[in-house]
């Protein structure tokens, strides 16, 4: 962009970072949500957070991310990999 | 918003409107985020705790309720922690790209 303003680089940097910042922290709250759902299925909720739930938890948000990068491949090659 | 992310728009704003405009964004930033936040959690823990409504609220079902906001919140940090990890794995992996986002957020 325009290296010879730092001030407006920097300026810029901000407003990206912030961007990043917010689309993070709405993936944080899908799969919040999502992982909710998955790990806190049946009970009521307890009075303290187990190891149990919290792998859960983890694990969920793992294979979420891999859930979506398996389905974005296996799109991208049916499409003759032309994308 | 597209006026704002015009680059030529950008570049006359002055050091002190800069500021403004990421004081703005960063405000409007965490409004929305704590309104999805109250939205969510009064969503998910009224679901769980208020099954069977009675004539006014039960003692069990605000202490459903207080666990369940409780425990959201804690699986939202939880969440928060491990997306980022496995973020900044990937970008490790794939090489490119440094800085990703220092310390995640996180609502207390």
């Amino acid at each position: 962009m325009d290296g010879a303003d730092p001030q407006l680089a920097r300026f810029l940097h901000q407003l990206q970072a912030e961007t990043q910042r917010q689309k993070f922290t709405e993936q944080v709250h899908t799969l919040t949500g999502r992982c909710w759902d998955v790990c806190f299925s049946d009970y009521r909720p307890p009075s303290k957070m187990d190891g149990k739930t919290q792998t859960c938890i983890q694990n969920c948000v793992n294979r979420m991310i891999d859930a979506s990068n398996f389905m974005v491949e296996h799109l991208s090659k049916m499409n003759g990999g032309s994308v | 918003m597209d006026q704002l992310l015009d680059v030529e728009t950008l570049k006359k704003l002055s050091p002190e409107q800069q500021e403004q405009v990421i004081s703005g964004v960063k405000q409007q930033a965490a409004l929305a985020n704590a309104q999805n936040l109250v939205t969510d959690i009064s969503e998910k823990c009224t679901n769980k705790c208020i099954t069977a409504p009675g004539s006014s609220l039960a003692s069990g079902e605000k202490q459903c309720l207080q666990r369940c906001m409780d425990r959201f919140m804690e699986s939202w940090n939880l969440v928060s922690q491990t997306l980022q990890k496995r973020l900044q794995e990937e970008m490790a992996s794939s090489g490119g790209m440094g800085g990703g986002f220092g310390q995640g957020p996180s609502f207390s």
